[in-house]
């Protein structure tokens, strides 16, 4: 119990925007790296250097591995650098992500979170491309202001080109980031409040999660319901289409201003360029101009001489964009993840992102439990010992009684990454509070002066000085030299006491792989009756090449590089849980359900999904050149991932090149011809430069308007046909993969017959 | 002999009685439906302008509003419209059409002043508009205050029918406005479609925002949200009004009763009219809500399951609360309509609810019917308004105003609305603080006399004698709050004081009437009683506030004087009629008073026992008052309706709801107070 642990926090600097490095060394003295956040505002001076020179610093800190990435919410000020510093952060031959944690609100598989997504994405994206348009459109003095701080938070939008007139397309640069950091880490958790998990590395250190809620009234009031209502538009878009204009042609809106009147109405009758003008434009008696005039630009009316200056409302329509961006700028914020990490002697580092009060309020719902003690939000907030200040310590992400002041512990440290003077050129003028005066006083008699700043040295901070003789021991721990961060060691003890037993989390994704649960459950399997007689086929499994196997209705193919053992391994995998899920469903199932079901059941055998979506699109060609329009879409889906791509096309170029007598085909055809609905899969097993193992698994669900007569060379009688697609990404677990590979050896083994065959290519 | 000038031929022809416009009976939506299209045309008859009020000018502006139609997203503006062109006399107003911003100016007219005729009829008395302060909330030191800074009567309330691309419409406490929006749907995938909603052309939201602003001009306070409910009856008040006023458009209300076998219960009809009332404006959200609670209500009832009076207490969002009034409401107003239209059916032999071949006459009586209870239910509703305490008014508090208004009127409840009312509203949870079953233990109480016999009457004598109770020439009298109101106030009042009738305005003289009554009443308050300072004591005990150096409370806001600060809100004249033709003429009189207020219970005990300075910064204002109702027939002093400004108990559910507030815990509790109440709450709550 002796041994050493110790956590020091680097805090990056000149940042109106979170990036904090947490080195942490266990009992051996080996270190492990916790990257939380990335990012700075957008619109800032030479966003993109500075980036790069903090990715720089943190990959020569790390040697080029990230034992865990924490993103806690999906805000530029904390994600962009990621973007930025994609070459370096984001390349997996530079930087190894081993493990990558969001909030639950990131998890594909979670209904709740997707259409959460959806709803910021629909309303991020409507206010960052009519901000876009804006700008686009020129300085125009009307609309000059209104472009202030619409995107801000959001980030840039990268405009895509739709079909002609439709509603703009396109993403979010945010969500790319998001989407990419998924697809690098070699593990993603999605975190829900309440449970406790261990940090991955040198000192296993337990880590509350004390938000987002998951109550959407704790999130924010108005969260579109599903059902009926889910059809309304949301305001941001009625909004955003009340002021664009979709000129056919060109592919991004333009910014509309004119009367939505006949013109004749308004002839004549612009309004007065500048109160200056005025009494000049309304000179003629009688006029329209002069009606106006005295009913509304003068200061006082005519008849009585009372003021009525205080009634006009030039601008109050410029409020809204503000007002929405505002409002989806604190829903954001509150979804921030939350984590209190539990050191040796059982005080707490809180990393709050930028959780507003409802978040703060909603730690409190529940208890949390380490396995040695349960305990309450407040009881962490009296322990804590480090608190990472909301939202660059504005006014309105800091609670002060149920938070602030319930941090009582005697070494109580704060951390502010802001910059004030950037904070202060936002908005109308005076700009952001960041940190705000309230807050600031707050925080300093809190922590009796012991508050860092990311934008000042707190050798000379004057907000300090009352405290500095007092605090000689806590300089000390600080280490102030270098320009591009501040490092402040915030604890040297014990290492931490025996594992504690992590609470259950959601199935699948957070308990840990057990190779003989593992074993039982292949035993244990429910499969269909193997069929009788039939030779199994001779398999033979070549590292050296790439390969193909048709598995059922799935066509498995392997990259160069992947061992033999694994081929061997996934390949009855895939054939154990495609029975498995037929079994379980029943003849005909939807596909799509039988998709999930199938996801499901490899994920209990090692693989672990790390992306996943469903996606419907429509073909229309003559029947004879389906295929070759299916391939294009499949080719499009894995466009994305170099090599697979590649593989996929020579799979299918290898297919439809067979005979089409040859048993192979008929087996696939076999399998997957099922009345007016058919499905089959891809699947590609691919290895990165780190020993890393991915398979994409693309489900597809053909529903025609006939009957499909042979599915594998999309030879359709109709012309319409609906493509549904089911894309998982998983990443596999080596170990799991290989120790279970005796297993499902045995159990596929009276299968194999009649459902594997192996595809030269 | 000289033959009469044309012109003074003209003047044989008399005033006509009455402007008809024409409206949307929907919006314009329904117009392209072929079922609805047909019914979507309404006429609006309004009162024609009388000699003592302003006249009707191009605008439209008259005595009660003016439309100014500019388009600052647009950058222009449209022509005020002249409803005295003889081509709109001849046609009544222009044809509706959502293409024509006129037409908009139009209609946005005759609905806003419909709503202003109906309060003023239940009201007995004139509509007034107020102006909120800069920013409610905001803290102005003493010195540095403007003209702004004050609220004031506004003549006129300015209606914007095209004030931002939005949305969302409202009512600005603080320019004494009402903004409405326009907005463009999504255009389809072949770039058509994506049609211009303007929300000026929507019965309902001009109803609903006309009514806020009616509501702020009668009782100020009522913009501020001090509980759970107080934001929540603004909304649902609005919405009621817009709702039973839907139901005067008989022919609308004709053709879906003939639907429905003459049902109001009737779940398509009902669900029918809310969502051609809200379509495509996304208001139809409220109504729907309300009526489905009122549907589902019915449901559990029917299977005998019963329903707990508890189960509202969580809603707490000022939209979904407010609905729970409306349904309360709605199913007073139905039960009322059945018990009134039983006969008819019994009569002509049918049941209700079977729509086979209703004969036209019995739908034109039941039309007639739902029109003549929707109006006794609005004016009841509308009077209760009266009946309330000034600040920090609950439900339950509205339904006792409800009772007690209509008891004072109608001191037998012949056709039991009273006891509808009652019924609808406990079985939505709202009860009033009843300990007992029967309807009348829920009246407000009538003062307890002062101690030692002396009552409040004989004392109040000596204020009523002051005050001016008419609004007519004999009353205008000769103190000097007169004077100072006189020269204060509008033209149209300083024309009583002339020779020659031109000018004279009867509003601007109520309206200067009001000024001078209170100030009188303020100094009548603020002087010492000639009876004794007992008297004074007793009075402070019954209006829940303190005027007496001596015992107010260190948190009490003081003058420079060091005595205590209260206003007179209002001290108003109505005079209803009940249906047997009696006329209830009474003073209103509206007594607020404002205590510093800290969410901190530890720090506002220091300041209470001075071991803080009284200045100390407070979190937030802490309201008592009283409504005190006098029968000027007798000078009785018949209601007092008080919430005392020492009420602890009152200040910790304040406070809990204040601290419940997310706005109040963070860091931002003092700058929660945002600058227009009802534009946030409007455009995040559809």
């Amino acid at each position: 119990m002796s041994a050493e642990c110790s956590v020091a926090v680097r805090m990056y600097r000149g940042l109106l925007g979170d990036c904090f490095l947490l080195r942490i060394r266990g009992a051996d003295k080996s270190a492990s790296h916790v990257l939380i956040d990335c990012g700075i505002l957008q619109g800032v001076d030479k966003a993109s250097e500075r980036m790069v020179a903090i990715a720089e610093d943190i990959e020569k800190a790390t040697g080029g591995v990230l034992d865990l990435v924490i993103v806690t919410h999906q805000h530029h000020d904390h994600i962009s650098g990621f973007g930025q510093a994609r070459h370096i952060l984001l390349d997996p031959e530079r930087m190894k992500i081993r493990e990558l944690w969001m909030a639950w609100t990131e998890d594909p598989f979670d209904d709740d979170a997707n259409r959460l997504r959806e709803d910021f994405s629909r309303r991020k994206f409507a206010i960052a491309s009519f901000a876009s348009a804006l700008r686009a459109s020129g300085g125009r003095d009307r609309v000059s202001e209104l472009t202030e701080d619409l995107d801000k938070f959001i980030g840039p939008v990268e405009l895509g080109t739709g079909p002609l007139g439709a509603a703009p397309t396109g993403r979010l640069t945010g969500d790319r980031i998001m989407d990419e950091l998924k697809r690098v880490a070699q593990r993603v958790r999605f975190l829900s409040p309440g449970q406790v998990i261990e940090l991955p590395g040198a000192a296993p250190l337990p880590t509350a999660v004390l938000g987002p809620p998951r109550s959407t009234s704790r999130l924010f009031k108005d969260l579109p319901s599903k059902g009926a209502n889910k059809e309304t538009y949301i305001a941001e878009e009625l909004f955003t289409w009340s002021f664009l204009a979709m000129d056919s042609g060109s592919a991004s809106p333009n910014v509309d201003l004119e009367t939505p009147f006949a013109r004749r109405f308004s002839k004549g009758l612009e309004q007065p360029g500048s109160d200056e003008d005025v009494e000049d434009w309304a000179r003629d008696e009688g006029s329209v101009h002069r009606w106006l005039f005295d009913h509304y630009y003068a200061p006082a009316d005519s008849r009585e001489g009372r003021t009525q200056g205080y009634r006009r409302i030039d601008s109050e329509w410029t409020g809204t964009p503000s007002a929405l961006a505002l409002k989806l700028d604190s829903d954001t914020n509150n979804t921030s993840l939350v984590l209190a990490m539990r050191l040796p002697d059982g005080s707490f580092l809180l990393f709050v992102g930028d959780a507003q009060v409802g978040n703060w309020l909603s730690w409190h719902d529940q208890e949390y439990d380490f396995g040695d003690e349960r305990l309450t939000a407040e009881q962490i907030l009296g322990r804590t010992r480090l608190y990472k200040v909301g939202h660059h310590a504005s006014h309105n992400a800091t609670l002060r009684q149920r938070g602030l002041e319930l941090m009582t512990h005697p070494e109580l440290v704060a951390m502010v990454s802001t910059d004030e003077a950037v904070a202060e050129q936002q908005g109308k003028p005076p700009g952001w509070q960041m940190p705000d005066d309230e807050v600031k006083a707050a925080l300093l008699k809190r922590c009796e002066g012991r508050l860092i700043r990311g934008d000042r040295d707190w050798a000379t901070d004057t907000d300090v000085e009352p405290f500095r003789a007092a605090e000689a021991g806590f300089q000390n721990q600080l280490d102030e030299k270098s320009p591009l961060f501040v490092e402040f060691n915030a604890f040297a003890g014990s290492s931490p006491p025996a594992r504690t037993k992590p609470s259950r989390g959601r199935a699948s994704m957070d308990e840990p792989f057990s190779l003989d649960e593992t074993k039982r459950f292949v035993a244990r399997l429910d499969l269909p009756a193997a069929p009788l007689g039939g030779t199994a086929p001779d398999l033979v499994f070549d590292k050296a090449k790439q390969q193909a196997m048709v598995v059922g209705s799935d066509v498995l193919s392997f990259d160069v590089g992947v061992e033999a053992d694994f081929r061997e391994a996934l390949t009855h995998s895939a054939l154990l849980a495609q029975l498995a899920a037929e079994k379980q469903l029943g003849a005909n199932p939807d596909p799509i359900a039988y998709f999930d079901t199938y996801f499901g059941f490899v994920g209990r055998l090692g693989w672990v999904t790390q992306v996943r979506d469903v996606a419907h699109y429509e073909i229309t060609t003559d029947g004879a050149k389906v295929h070759q329009a299916i391939l294009e879409v499949v080719t499009a889906f894995i466009g994305n991932i170099p090599g697979a791509a590649a593989l996929v096309a020579l799979t299918l170029k290898q297919l439809q090149a067979m005979d089409r007598d040859s048993p192979l085909i008929t087996l696939f055809y076999r399998e997957s011809e099922n009345a007016q609905v058919g499905r089959f899969q891809f699947t590609t097993i691919r290895q990165d430069g780190h020993g890393g193992l991915f398979a994409e698994v693309m489900g597809f669900a053909l529903d025609a308007d006939k009957k499909i007569t042979k599915v594998l060379f999309f030879e359709l009688n109709k012309t319409r046909t609906r493509l549904r697609r089911a894309l998982g990404t998983m990443s596999l677990n080596r170990a799991a993969i290989q120790g279970i590979l005796p297993a499902v050896r045995a159990r596929a083994q009276a299968h194999l017959a009649g459902n594997v065959a192996q595809l030269e290519l | 002999m000289t033959s009469a000038t044309l012109e003074a031929c003209a003047n044989l022809i008399p005033k006509p009685s009455q402007r008809c416009l024409r409206v949307y009976a929907f919006d314009p939506q329904a117009s392209t439906a072929l079922d609805t299209a047909i019914i979507n045309d309404e006429t609006i008859a309004l009162p024609w302008e009388r000699d003592w009020e302003d006249p009707l000018e191009p605008g439209p502006v008259n005595e009660y509003v003016e439309i100014i139609d500019i388009d600052p997203p647009s950058g222009c503006f449209y022509p005020p419209l002249d409803l005295n062109h003889p081509s709109l006399l001849a046609q009544h107003g222009l044809t509706p059409s959502d293409g024509n911003p006129q037409f908009h100016q139009q209609m946005v007219f005759a609905v806003v002043m419909k709503t202003i005729r109906t309060f003023e009829r239940a009201l007995g008395r004139h509509v007034f508009w107020v102006r909120e302060r800069r920013s409610p909330g905001g803290r102005a030191k003493i010195g540095e205050r403007s003209e702004l800074d004050f609220p004031g009567f506004v003549r006129r309330l300015r209606i914007y029918p095209h004030a931002m691309r939005e949305e969302n419409a409202y009512y600005s406490p603080q320019k004494t406005a009402l903004l409405f929006g326009y907005f463009r749907g999504q255009p389809a995938r072949d770039g058509t479609g994506g049609e211009w909603v303007f929300t000026c052309l929507s019965q309902d939201i001009i109803a609903h925002e006309t009514t806020h602003a009616i509501l702020h001009g009668l009782w100020r306070r009522s913009v501020e949200s001090s509980n759970p409910d107080s934001l929540a009856f603004h909304e649902a008040f609005a919405d009621v009004v817009a709702l039973l006023q839907h139901f005067s458009a008989t022919a609308v209300i004709a053709h879906q009763l003939a639907r429905s076998g003459g049902s109001l219960r009737n779940v398509g009809l009902l669900t029918g009219l809310a969502q051609q009332f809200g379509r495509a404006t996304g208001r139809e959200g409220p109504l729907r809500f309300a009526l489905e609670m009122v549907r589902q209500e019915e449901q559990a009832l029917k299977e005998g399951k019963a329903l707990s009076p508890d189960r509202n207490a969580g809603l707490i969002e000022p939209h979904k609360r407010g609905q729970i009034l409306v349904a309360a409401i709605f199913d007073a107003f139905v039960s009322i309509f059945e018990r009134r239209t039983d006969d008819l059916f019994r009569m002509s032999n049918r049941r209700r609810g079977d729509a086979d071949q209703m004969p036209a006459e019995l739908v034109g009586r039941l039309a007639e019917e739902a029109e003549k209870t929707a109006d006794q239910v609005l004016r009841m509703c509308i009077r209760a308004l009266d009946y309330l305490p000034p600040v920090d008014a609950t439900f339950g508090e509205y339904l006792r105003a409800i009772l007690t208004a209509d008891a004072d009127l109608v001191p037998l409840d012949r056709f039991g609305y009273r006891t509808a009312f009652a019924e609808a509203f406990h079985k939505r949870g709202i009860l009033g603080e009843a300990k007992f079953c029967s309807t009348d233990t829920l009246y407000w109480e009538p003062p307890e006399p002062f101690a030692g016999g002396n009552g409040a009457d004989s004392s109040f004598w000596n204020v009523l004698k002051e005050l001016n109770l008419g609004v007519a020439f004999g009353t205008i009298g000769h103190n000097q709050r007169v004077q100072e109101a006189f020269e204060e106030s509008f033209e149209g009042a300083k024309a009583y004081t002339r020779h020659g009738s031109s000018g004279r305005n009867l509003r601007d003289l109520a309206m200067m009437i009001v000024r001078a009554n209170q100030a009188t009443m303020h100094d009548w308050f603020q002087a010492y009683s000639p009876q004794g300072l007992d008297v004074d004591r007793q009075w402070e005990k019954m209006l829940g506030i303190r005027f007496l150096r001596d015992t107010a409370l260190p948190s009490i806001r003081t003058n420079k004087d060091g005595e205590p600060v209260f206003e007179v809100q209002s001290v108003r004249v109505s005079r209803r009629s009940n249906p047997d033709g009696e006329t209830l003429p009474q003073l209103i009189v509206q007594v607020v008073q404002t205590r510093r207020a800290y969410f901190d219970p530890d720090v506002q005990a220091k300041v209470d026992k001075r071991k803080l300075p009284p200045d100390h910064p407070h979190d937030f204002n802490f309201r008592g008052g009283a409504t005190l109702i006098i029968d000027i027939r007798n000078g009785h002093v018949q209601r007092v309706i008080s919430k005392r400004v020492w009420d602890d108990e009152r200040l910790n559910r304040t406070r809990a709801f204040r601290l419940g507030d997310i706005g109040a815990i963070g860091f931002e509790g003092k700058r929660s107070d945002i600058p227009e109440p009802f534009a946030m709450l409007h455009r995040s709550g559809r």
